[in-house]
């Protein structure tokens, strides 16, 4: 599933929701800051860091990763010959490898790439991180804390709970309609479509017929009775919060003040 | 004091042509069981409804007369607080369940009426421990069997904290170890004094547990009494198409014969054991019961489908399948059966080429499975499946007929011709221009069983034909299935029916853990003890019941209650009774 907990009590774990969004958003601004790869290496291996620190096993992020190691290297090598070398400032960027009309391969173009390989690669662990480190409940306490209506955030939980549910239904029918000879590849856009009407229709009508059971699965719960439900886990920030809120202000800051003076690009 | 009262009830949906309810009286006392019973649509759901108030508030309609729980009117009452005190369980247990953990779910109703933190931690502790799913906390929902799911929307409702639990037809979408786990529930909280009204097929259950018995029909209470005289009324239950527990049927012509009064009827297997042990001569002896044949293989052994070393995975490592060699034959009506997670849908789907083995080789009259697309498949091997509604998508009941042999590129003429026989083959006579949704449970099954027909398979794969149906309906489809195997199909069945398997089916397979436990006649297989055991199997009542008279002289090998009724008199006489 896409959103799964992996408990534990790590720094990472005992630390707020809200402290680790902060971070979060931090974080990203600095990759996003920075062109050369060494700074971005950098915040890589602190990605990779935090993972490794967080005891999750490797399995598990490498099922995410995988499919995006192709994707990555397509993107080194695209932007290998998407720059033109007077784009960069750093000498080292500024070496062309081949030219042919408007055509060239420089290092920087390279580098960049590396960068961006870089940037999706720790946005994928870092956004690991924090999932495999949070309940979902902290997340629909964010949400409330937010003041979003508590209706909106039910909503969002009832479906992230039912996407596999979902995703059985979808195989069922595919199944049914297949040993029924059905093609889902065949011919044109028009006819592609059409291909699908088979399993649309079941599948809506079954999650229609779900809502309503759903709906009377809720009143039976309760659901609505006072409008101020329990929240069990209250998500409260702590002094090693603030602490790590200053460090990540401080880190993003810093990161500003670097950009301004023309530091980390390539 | 009575914990549920029903005035007068009348109700009627508001889409409906006809009254649903019609003048209910009903009085329920602390710590009774009372087990409903009926035919789909005579009523049940419906009245469990009214207990919380979801008719009228929910469901609208006209209503008249009432409904009082624990002195609190439901039609004045928000269905939020009643819920506090009557807790309802419905059939599905997919659609109950929001909590991405368990603790999470179980936690949802306390925390909706703002209870405080300990005490809804204390709620979920016991309501989890009462179930049995303590430990659990932390699982994922998703993850949880078809039983544990069940049980967990049991503990859903207890962490309310309410006295009176509504079950409705709990168990229908479960296999045996899930039922006996949700029964063995029941036996608990009866035990503690709740008050519970049980909906349910399962006669056999329902008799060895319920205190009182309601039988409704189109509506109305048509008849109710202690469960132990309800159920030696054979008449009664077969007026109503309910399913008698075999042992009830055997009690029934021995009084009938005048061997026993009618309250030494008895209701369950031990009392079943203790009759027969009093009414047999020790020391008799007597032939097999399969001597006189029927219920074996007819010895054809024209092969349609081999299996050699079939093996599969989903995940690495976790072998669903292991090994499977099989020879399925023209005219078998084979019987796949084993627990939930044995491997017998991943078998069939691996079989209709919707998964593919790892290793080992399939094939159709000695063609290879890899040569076939889906719609020439189809023409060996057809699949329904359990829930027609997964299927059915098109606004003629022509269309849907249509869709396959459209998919085999069939011409006009075939294609009329063929709708017109299948639609007689499965006795569906409704006109062509018959929108689906306007079908009954039971014809929309016929109509996807139609659909798959249609493209005149050699053999048919029919996964659960009978689950979550009545007595009625069960016959009916399996009346038909072997009308199919009759008419020269043969046919794969799963199911968990045992009764079925005895009366119905000609070979039966085992799996058990992705392996062939055995692969033989019901007749054989109902005699191994110790294997069923191990296949976590259940075998029908009366063959359970002869196993253990073998020291009078009974048969091991008994099918249904003719033959243990036949085995009885010849023993009977022998003794000089």
């Amino acid at each position: 599933m896409f959103i799964e907990y992996y408990p534990g009590t790590t720094l990472i774990h005992r630390l707020d929701i809200r402290t680790k969004l902060a971070a979060f958003a931090a974080l990203m601004v600095l990759l996003f800051f920075f062109t050369n790869p060494l700074y971005n290496l950098a915040l890589a291996l602190m990605s990779t860091f935090l993972f490794y620190y967080l005891g999750v096993p490797v399995k598990k992020i490498s099922t995410v990763l995988k499919p995006v190691i192709p994707i990555l290297f397509i993107i080194m090598f695209v932007s290998a010959f998407s720059y033109a070398a007077e784009k960069f400032f750093s000498p080292a960027a500024r070496i062309v490898f081949y030219k042919k009309g408007w055509f060239e391969i420089t290092s920087g173009g390279f580098l960049y790439g590396v960068t961006l390989a870089l940037r999706i690669y720790s946005m994928v662990i870092l956004s690991s991180v924090l999932t495999y480190s949070t309940p979902l409940d902290h997340f629909v306490q964010v949400m409330r804390k937010s003041r979003l209506p508590s209706g909106l955030s039910f909503l969002i939980i009832t479906g992230i709970r039912f996407v596999p549910t979902m995703q059985k239904k979808v195989e069922m029918v595919f199944d049914a309609q297949k040993v029924r000879g059905a093609h889902f590849d065949r011919g044109g856009l028009f006819s592609k479509i059409k291909a699908y009407i088979p399993v649309m229709v079941p599948l809506l009508a079954q999650s229609i017929y779900m809502s309503e059971k759903l709906a009377v699965a809720m009143l039976n719960r309760g659901y609505g009775a006072v409008p101020c439900q329990t929240s069990l886990d209250d998500i409260t920030l702590k002094r090693r919060d603030y602490i790590f809120l200053a460090i990540f202000l401080a880190a993003a800051v810093m990161g500003v003040y670097l950009r301004t003076q023309g530091i980390g690009r390539l | 004091m009575s914990e549920v009262i029903v005035e007068e009830l009348s109700f009627q949906y508001n889409r409906s042509p006809e009254p649903n309810l019609k003048e209910i009286v009903l009085e329920a006392g602390k710590g009774e069981v009372i087990g409903i019973l009926g035919v789909t649509g005579a009523g049940k759901t419906t009245l469990m409804r009214t207990f919380n108030g979801l008719i009228p508030q929910f469901f609208e309609g006209k209503i008249s007369g009432k409904v009082r729980v624990q002195d609190l009117d439901t039609q004045r009452n928000r269905i939020q607080s009643l819920v506090r005190r009557v807790g309802l369980v419905f059939d599905d247990p997919e659609t109950q369940i929001f909590g991405v953990t368990v603790r999470e779910d179980v936690v949802f109703g306390p925390c909706n009426f703002g209870l405080s933190k300990q005490e809804v931690l204390t709620r979920m502790k016991n309501a989890l421990e009462m179930v049995g799913l303590n430990g659990y906390e932390e699982r994922a929902t998703e993850n949880l069997s078809g039983g544990e799911k069940q049980r967990l929307a049991i503990a859903g409702v207890l962490a309310m904290g309410s006295n009176i639990l509504v079950l409705d037809e709990p168990t229908a979408a479960l296999d045996p170890l899930g039922k006996e786990a949700v029964f063995h529930i029941v036996e608990l909280l009866k035990k503690r004094g709740m008050t519970i009204f049980l909906v349910e097929h399962e006669t056999e259950e329902l008799a060895a547990r319920a205190d009182r018995i309601i039988i409704l029909e189109r509506g109305r209470i048509v008849h109710e009494g202690p469960t132990r005289a309800v159920f030696q009324e054979l008449p009664v239950l077969n007026r109503y198409h309910l399913r008698p527990p075999e042992v009830v049927e055997l009690g029934w012509r021995l009084y009938e014969e005048r061997v026993i009064s009618k309250d030494e009827i008895p209701l369950n297997e031990e009392e079943g054991v203790n009759l027969l042990e009093r009414l047999l001569p020790a020391g008799g002896s007597s032939f097999p019961a399969g001597r006189r044949g029927g219920g074996e293989n007819a010895g054809n052994t024209e092969s349609l489908i081999e299996i050699e070393n079939l093996s599969f995975a989903y995940i690495k490592g976790q072998p669903v399948l292991r090994g499977i060699n099989l020879q399925i034959n023209k005219g078998d009506f084979l019987a796949l059966v084993g627990q939930n997670g044995a491997g017998k849908t991943t078998f069939c789907k691996i079989l209709a080429k919707l998964l593919t083995a790892n290793t080992g080789r399939i094939s159709f009259r000695g063609q290879k499975i890899e040569n076939f697309s889906h719609a020439r498949l189809a023409r060996h091997l057809g699949y329904v499946f359990q829930n027609p509604d997964h299927q059915i998508f098109s606004s003629t009941l022509k269309e849907e007929l249509e869709y396959g042999l459209l998919n085999q590129g069939l011409g006009v003429a075939e294609r009329e011709e063929r709708i017109r026989k299948v639609l007689q083959t499965v006795k569906l006579d409704k006109p062509l221009a018959t929108h689906p949704f306007n079908l009954g449970r039971g014809e929309r099954q016929r109509l996807a069983v139609a659909s798959v027909l249609v493209l005149e398979p050699e053999t048919l794969i029919i996964d659960e034909p009978t689950t979550g149906q009545d007595w009625l309906g069960t016959r009916s489809i399996m009346e038909l299935i072997r009308d199919l195997n009759e008419k020269g199909h043969t046919i794969l069945i799963i199911t968990h029916d045992m009764r079925l398997v005895a009366e119905y089916c000609r070979r039966v397979v085992v799996l058990n853990k992705g392996k062939i436990l055995v692969d033989e006649t019901p007749r054989q297989l109902f005699t191994k003890m110790d294997l069923l055991k191990e296949a976590q199997l259940k075998p029908p009542q009366v063959s359970r019941i002869a196993c253990r008279l073998s020291d009078r002289g009974v048969p091991q090998d008994i099918l249904d209650v003719e033959e243990l009724w036949t085995a009885v008199t010849n023993l009977r006489k022998q003794g000089g009774v």
